[in-house]
């Protein structure tokens, strides 16, 4: 028995080459992070409590001369925005139409995953080209149909360039949400949707009532994901436009800052306030979900049995 | 409604009340879905074609659905200016290494906190997802690994890319439903050490979660490429996607220097063609394992949105 217990502490050890290794490369740069971003430290002065300015570089990229921070902040809340309403609905119908079973359905689930499995670099560089202005593949075929094609090409067009910058990366992750949603539809129990269907629900009924409540923890998921991922949005960017003005997000702005005008501090602090919206959000997330599941409606007690699945589901995580 | 009887006789799988309007409903999703997956194959095969193309024919846009002027060149020209081999290599050996690096701490990391008897398993847990939402800031993170601890290497490479919680949880998940506890403590009872346990119970019977998360970090590693770029200094030890992206620089450069209006043109339009066969080079190799691989990628889902 002694042996046994002696066990439960011997188990501790296997933790902790993980445990040290996110303390390292994650908790301790957090904190140092938080630190640097209260000290004026440029290629002039050093990062020592000599320079330390209070919450000076907070004020600064939010008010100083020329910040384009706050637009940053503004094109990222967009996107997050463009990602929730559009791309995870888009992904969820695909997901819908693909778990009621249409032909070829593996076929096409393993096409929409395609992009995912690509680098950014390529995807990017693919979008590039099919945005040129004078052979890519969307003003061939605008010409073709005798549309108007945007001045400049659609990556500098004043109007084009913002979105023309998040669509690549809206197209490229459509296929790894489907395939979380999926997963997730293809777990529902085939009891409770045959039990649903001799009770005459069918199509859209299935999927408001039965499919997408039970899914409700793997769409949670989603949600962070596709949150998070909008804060810190940065390699589609910086390959399309280099973040340059009219398309920055916040990441971009952040490396700016730090490698071309070497305003570590600054940097640092534009680094905190990402930190600080993904915390915001995902508490918001989990409060949002939280209410959700304690107003208990209908179809919810009907499949009572599998209600508790929430909890086998991480709060949220980067993509993989 | 006698056609319809006779139908889901013969196609049980179908609803039984397929009428009319379920058959044109049908038709449209179809077409829904065969478009869509047109708008994302279209713009790589266009790729794969452009890159087998000649520059003149891609940029006057005469290449739609087959090379036009089938040639090599674009590919000979990036054999040429990069050890295109060396980073073939490199970036084989770093997927690999970093793979079996991250599957280990993965699996590690996972059993305790399967297990029902591990002390303090929530705060673990908790600790374990906040690397989830926040990266640490680039800044620190450098200073850490190049000064602290001077790497300059792979294993900066690796250190950074670093063990993701998500991945840990689809592993732990699946220690905990498929594999009954009982089983480990009776191995336990009999004099089993947990080493012992997780080597002789549990892996042999997590062969297919491990290759699924195995995948997933590998995919990763592959498309990776910023860290390699900002820690990685010898270039013997540069992975392919660096070589890769040397060469669309160097392209870059060559075709802005010298030469007359002309030759400067026409390099310049080499240069954008180039970019098609790279993006070729790069992803072959994923893009040849994907055929094989895919089954997993629902596999690792399903398994997550398991009761853990």
């Amino acid at each position: 028995m002694k042996r046994i217990l002696s066990n439960k502490w011997h188990i501790m050890v296997f933790v902790l080459p993980t445990v040290l290794f996110f303390s390292f490369f994650v908790i301790v740069p957090i904190v140092l992070s938080a630190y640097y971003s209260l000290l004026n430290w440029t290629t002039k002065t050093k990062p020592t409590l000599e320079y330390f300015v209070g919450f000076r570089n907070y004020i600064e990229m939010f008010t100083g001369k020329g910040t384009s921070f706050p637009r940053a902040v503004g094109h990222s809340l967009l996107y997050a925005g463009a990602s929730v309403f559009l791309q995870l609905p888009f992904s969820l119908f695909l997901a819908l139409l693909l778990a009621k079973g249409v032909k070829a359905e593996g076929f096409y689930q393993n096409l929409y995953f395609i992009p995912v499995i690509l680098s950014s670099v390529v995807v990017g560089q693919l979008w590039r080209k099919i945005y040129n202005n004078d052979y890519g593949l969307l003003n061939l075929f605008l010409r073709a149909i005798n549309v108007e094609t945007p001045k400049g090409g659609w990556l500098a067009n004043k109007g084009t360039r913002l979105w023309a910058t998040f669509v690549p990366v809206l197209w490229q992750y459509v296929g790894y949400h489907m395939l979380l949603m999926y997963g997730a539809l293809k777990s529902i129990s085939p009891d409770i949707i045959e039990a649903a269907t001799v009770d005459g629900a069918s199509g859209p009924t299935m999927a408001f009532h039965i499919q997408i409540p039970l899914i409700k923890p793997m769409l949670k998921v989603c949600l962070s994901f596709s949150l998070i991922g909008s804060f810190k949005l940065y390699d589609m960017v910086k390959i399309l436009t280099d973040g340059n003005i009219g398309t920055e997000v916040p990441a971009t702005t952040m490396y700016r800052e730090m490698f071309k005008s070497h305003n570590f501090g600054t940097g640092s602090a534009m680094a905190m306030f990402i930190v600080a919206e993904c915390l915001l959000f995902t508490v918001l997330l989990n409060a949002l979900f939280r209410e959700r599941a304690d107003g208990r409606t209908l179809r919810e007690r009907l499949s009572g049995l599998f209600r508790s699945a929430p909890d086998a589901l991480p709060k949220g995580a980067d993509r993989p | 409604m006698a056609q319809a009887t006779t139908r889901q006789v013969a196609r049980p799988r179908r609803n039984s009340r397929q009428s009319r309007g379920d058959i044109i409903f049908e038709t449209i999703v179809v077409i829904l879905l065969a478009l869509l997956a047109l708008i994302i194959i279209y713009p790589l095969y266009f790729v794969v074609i452009a890159s087998f193309s000649e520059a003149k024919a891609v940029v006057a846009g005469d290449v739609i659905f087959l090379p036009k002027g089938l040639t090599l060149d674009n590919y000979m020209e990036c054999f040429k200016n990069g050890d295109l081999m060396l980073g073939y290599k490199n970036a084989f050996i770093l997927l690999f290494v970093g793979t079996a690096v991250y599957l280990f701490l993965t699996i590690l990391c996972a059993f305790p906190l399967s297990r029902r008897d591990l002390w303090g398993r929530d705060g673990i847990m908790i600790f374990c997802t906040i690397p989830m939402f926040f990266g640490g800031g680039l800044i620190p993170t450098y200073l850490t690994v190049t000064k602290t601890l001077n790497l300059h290497n792979w294993a900066a490479v690796i250190l950074v890319g670093g063990v993701s919680t998500y991945n840990m949880i689809i592993m732990r998940t699946f220690f905990q439903t498929s594999i009954p506890f009982e089983l480990q403590e009776a191995a336990e009872i009999d004099g089993s050490t947990p080493f012992g346990t997780l080597l002789q119970i549990i892996l042999p019977l997590s062969i297919p979660v491990i290759c699924v998360i195995g995948l997933y970090y590998g995919v990763g590693i592959w498309n990776s490429y910023f860290s390699a770029l900002i820690y990685v200094s010898d270039k013997n030890l540069w992975p392919l996607q660096l070589f890769l992206r040397q060469i669309l620089v160097n392209a870059d450069l060559s075709a802005v220097d010298g030469g007359d209006v002309a030759d400067m043109a026409r390099r310049a339009m080499r240069a954008e063609i180039i970019k098609y066969a790279i993006c070729v080079l790069a992803s072959i190799p994923m893009l040849v394992i994907y055929p094989f691989i895919q089954r997993y990628f629902v596999k690792g889902v399903m398994i997550g949105s398991v009761k853990g």
